[in-house]
């Protein structure tokens, strides 16, 4: 692997939370030519300006919840079509394996996972709760997504999977930005 | 000859049975996924019974694998769902919800569903 395609974590002065996977830079020191860095995604880094960041390369490691939710999803792949005898359609492996790597990186943000379950499409869901904030994000066996985001038991957001958004949710729900 | 349909009324409550055996629609804490409310691809309507015109042991099927959650009519009407008595020959409760056509629908079901303590 070469030294840009390292995972590190950032240790900078932005104060803004960093993920290993979503941020991608040469380890060691490197004058950043940014003033604000945000958390969506690789080559995020806008402004003018130099910032001195430091990094260092971080194993991360699942929490427990996420590590059980991911080797219960792994087991989808072993199901069988009508599963449920209802003439159920097995989830595919590119279902599985989208729904791991979204599982995978939503858990570098401690996002509350909760449940995860195949439905009768080959489609699978996963879960997220804390209190009365609860997240569904569907993988379906099409390729397509969708998240629907819930305050106190009301849908609040319906439309296209974002981990910034479901960061928003869970640590910020008052600023997410919530349109059905 | 076809059996008589009846009107369902807004306080009429419709059983679902959810798969309970491994991997579950169920949860732990006896809460339903929205899957169990969600069409599969060759089905029109979703299939419920209506309460009055059965009994738990009739509509859960395999005791072992289902368990049986309810919603009333007016839940499901309450987001422009509609839903209608399709008596069959083993089965006069049965009705089916209709015109779920995403995942939203599905979830609110399965957020309005209760749980049927049945089996005791």
């Amino acid at each position: 692997m070469s030294a840009l395609a390292q995972r590190t974590k950032i240790k900078g002065e932005i104060g803004l939370p960093a993920s290993t996977t979503s941020l991608t830079c040469i380890p060691d020191e490197y004058d950043f030519p940014i003033v604000a860095a945000g958390i969506l995604g690789r080559g995020n880094f806008i402004g003018h300006g130099s910032i001195r960041l430091q990094t260092q390369q971080v194993f991360p490691d699942l929490s427990p919840r996420a590590k059980e939710v991911l080797f219960k999803v792994y087991s989808f792949v072993r199901l069988s079509n009508n599963w449920d005898n209802n003439n159920s359609i097995a989830p595919n492996q590119t279902t599985v394996d989208a729904t791991a790597t979204f599982l995978k990186e939503s858990d570098e943000y401690d996002l509350p996972i909760y449940f995860t379950a195949p439905g009768p499409n080959g489609e699978i869901v996963l879960e997220y709760k804390s209190g009365s904030l609860e997240a569904e994000v569907f993988f379906e066996n099409d390729g397509s997504t969708e998240m629907i985001l819930y305050i106190d038991g009301q849908q609040v957001y319906t439309g296209i999977p974002s981990l910034h958004l479901l960061l928003d949710h869970f640590i910020s729900p008052a600023k997410a930005i919530h349109v059905c | 000859m076809s059996a008589e349909k009846i009107e369902i009324l807004n306080s009429d409550r419709l059983l679902r049975k959810a798969w309970f055996t491994n991997p579950s629609y169920v949860r732990e804490d006896m809460t339903v996924t929205s899957f169990a409310f969600k069409l599969r691809k060759d089905e029109t309507g979703l299939s419920v019974d209506i309460e009055r015109l059965t009994t738990y042991d009739k509509s859960i099927g395999d005791i072992e694998r289902n368990r049986l959650f309810v919603v009333t009519a007016e839940v499901v009407r309450s987001i422009g769902l509609e839903c209608e008595h399709m008596p069959l020959a083993d089965n006069y409760a049965h009705a089916e919800i209709l015109n779920i056509s995403k995942n939203s629908h599905s979830s609110f079901l399965a957020k309005n569903a209760k749980y049927v303590y049945f089996p005791v």
